[in-house]
């Protein structure tokens, strides 16, 4: 392949893969800005959505679509059940105490997901096999509806936080818990929300990814590192600076994919990402809240 | 007032009785347990070198493991092209991590932003992963690489496995390193140091440096573990890029949490509980990780002070009532009040 069709499709395929990853860290980005907690088995929901997927697609020869509804459904009833049991104590907690105790659970899940799953990868079907051309680049139309379904799943969170009340008190929660709860709003049920909410889009985004990149029980794991310091360069509680980083590193490691191999790109757009760190401690975004 | 200054100490008590029965091992134990044990001494530099970062540095480090393994490397390729000679790989390999862990801590120690310095080290150790598996020519990837290769200790002849030599040189330097620790605590060095672990602001304003403190103490915390990996090597004789893996590092804040963060004692407390029992659980248990996770979950949410909070909290309620003022000032940190940039 030429270098410049394969410059696009390496870049088309970097701003789908920073829409799925922007999924995932809007999750995070919502549990550590209303919920001051750097949940570290958020990657888990991620994981098993993808898992799940492919189980019900490939190993049952499910419908994909209704795979993917299926396991949406069943990892934010677990969100539900993780919030309850672990993540809803540690809301005011050291933050140390936080990180412990969502590394101890991300071990839980995904050794449960082991011996449920087994270690092999499962790879899932395309079920849209087309492609079309775009500059040149034949492109697959899945991604593209991927795409789709990643930014309508983005701009339904903002909407749902800019204009229903649930939104409101998550936004007026973290701002000052005491006095939200003179208002009557309860703290413990915008965290539940925020789990499900952030759940939710984890499992969306790793049932979605399942064509593309075959499941792993250690997927979730792999993607930690990339999804805080991409929480924490787009400005920590600014989830719009955190859909604006994911998508600009997905880029980078497209542009990069065209010249090196795969993992050498993700080292780089990883690189390009850490001086940044230095720069703007707060995150680019830092200074202004979503 | 004595016995009040023991039962402060208790935990440390506790953990010299440990290096006691750590030093009789290879008279008293099988080959095998002697095996385990050499390799959970390797391991304890990692937990050694994470709470003397989380303690003095204030950063828990999710990279200390990748340093870890940078060390074992270092000896592999010391041991490989340069000598053979014991003291000169692992002197190498100190130097070696120790410069890693000083230019990840210009980085790291600059994140002045609340979890940005762990962020940071989350990536670093995430890159540092990658990048083992990218070059799996000189790594040796997943399979890894075998030392085989005849080595000297101060001219004598010695061999790469677990023997006496290698055993006490895995011992001695952490003896050395918590002795050092009790000796230093109580001294105007020891007590800088604790300050500028405590309240970095005040510190400043008392006129020490900071920053250049904590790049110092987290090179060193590098070279600890560095060296827990280079003797990893030596006692084991195989290295590969699974030494990367982030769980490695998880694997240490269990074993120092566990134990208590707050004093190398608990490091090495938390290590000689927790290894053995992980290493007997998973011949019993297929999946072992999920008893770490469960355990990681229990310590943090029921007793976050680890087993040298249950210790000390136990001398205290045994030892006879003191006068409340000397309890305060006993228990009252060098320089009260947080800045509220934890890390």
């Amino acid at each position: 392949m030429d270098t410049m069709p394969l410059l696009i499709f390496q870049c088309l395929n970097g701003i789908v893969w920073g829409l799925i990853f922007a999924m995932i860290v809007l999750g995070l980005s919502l549990t550590f800005g209303l919920m001051n907690l750097m949940n570290v088995a958020h990657g888990s929901f991620y994981m098993l959505g993808a898992m799940l997927t492919a189980t019900f697609a490939s190993g049952h020869g499910m419908n994909f679509a209704l795979s993917v509804l299926l396991s949406v459904a069943i990892v934010s009833a677990l969100g539900v059940v993780v919030n309850r049991l672990v993540l809803d104590r540690l809301v005011g907690s050291e933050p140390l105490i936080g990180l412990l105790s969502t590394a101890g659970l991300l071990l839980l899940i995904d050794s449960f997901a082991l011996a449920f799953f087994g270690s092999a990868a499962i790879s899932v079907e395309d079920p849209i096999s087309e492609s079309i051309e775009i500059f040149g680049a034949f492109y697959p139309v899945y991604r593209l509806v991927v795409a789709g379904i990643a930014i309508a799943a983005i701009a339904g969170l903002f909407c749902f936080l800019r204009f229903t009340r649930q939104g409101l008190w998550m936004r007026a929660v973290p701002e000052s818990r005491e006095l939200s709860l003179i208002a009557g709003v309860s703290p413990r049920r915008v965290s539940q929300t925020t789990v499900i909410l952030g759940s939710f889009l984890a499992a969306l985004a790793g049932a979605l990814i399942t064509p593309i990149s075959s499941a792993h029980f250690q997927m979730g794991l792999t993607i930690l590192g990339t999804g805080f310091i991409v929480v924490v360069v787009g400005g920590a509680k600014n989830l719009m600076g955190t859909v604006v980083v994911a998508i600009g590193l997905g880029v980078i490691r497209g542009i990069a994919a065209t010249f090196v191999a795969p993992t050498e790109a993700e080292v780089i757009s990883l690189v390009a990402l850490l001086p940044l760190l230095v720069i703007w401690p707060n995150g680019i975004f830092g200074g202004r809240n979503a | 007032m004595r016995s009040f200054g023991i039962t402060r100490h208790a935990g440390s008590v506790v953990g010299i009785v440990m290096l006691l029965g750590l030093a009789a091992v290879p008279f008293v134990c099988g080959r095998y347990t002697t095996f385990i044990t050499a390799q959970m001494l390797a391991f304890l530099y990692i937990a050694l070198a994470l709470e003397l970062s989380h303690t003095f540095g204030r950063v828990l480090s999710f990279c200390i493991g990748s340093f870890f393994a940078l060390g074992a490397y270092s000896v592999y390729y010391i041991c490989q092209k340069l000598s053979s000679e014991l003291a000169v790989m692992l002197m190498g390999s100190l130097a070696v991590t120790a410069i890693a862990g000083a230019l990840t801590a210009i980085l790291v120690v600059r994140m002045k932003g609340a979890h940005s310095a762990v962020v940071g080290t989350l990536a670093i150790g995430a890159i540092s992963l990658l990048l083992a598996n990218s070059l799996t020519d000189y790594t040796g990837g997943e399979d890894g690489l075998t030392l085989r290769h005849g080595i000297t200790l101060l001219g004598w002849t010695s061999e790469i496995g677990v023997n006496m030599a290698t055993y006490y040189l895995a011992l001695v330097p952490a003896t050395l390193y918590l002795l050092a620790y009790l000796l230093l605590r109580p001294t105007p060095f020891g007590v800088v140091m604790r300050a500028v672990g405590e309240n970095d602001l005040r510190s400043e304003q008392l006129g020490f440096n900071v920053e250049v403190r904590r790049i110092v103490i987290f090179a060193v915390s590098a070279a600890i573990s560095g060296f827990g990996g280079a003797m990893y090597c030596v006692l084991i004789g195989h290295i590969s890029t699974a030494l990367f893996d982030p769980m490695v590092s998880l694997n240490s804040v269990l074993w120092a949490t566990v134990g208590g963060l707050g004093s190398p004692f608990g490091a090495l407390i938390g290590t000689l509980v927790i290894y053995p029992s992980i290493e007997l659980a998973s011949g019993a248990i297929r999946y072992v990780d999920a008893l770490v996770g469960a355990l990681l979950i229990g310590t943090a949410l029921l007793f976050p002070r680890g087993v040298m909070g249950l210790i000390e909290r136990y001398a205290e309620s045994a030892a006879p009532p003191q006068d409340v003022h000397v309890l305060e000032a006993v228990d009252t940190p060098i320089l009260s009040a947080s800045t509220g940039d934890s890390k």
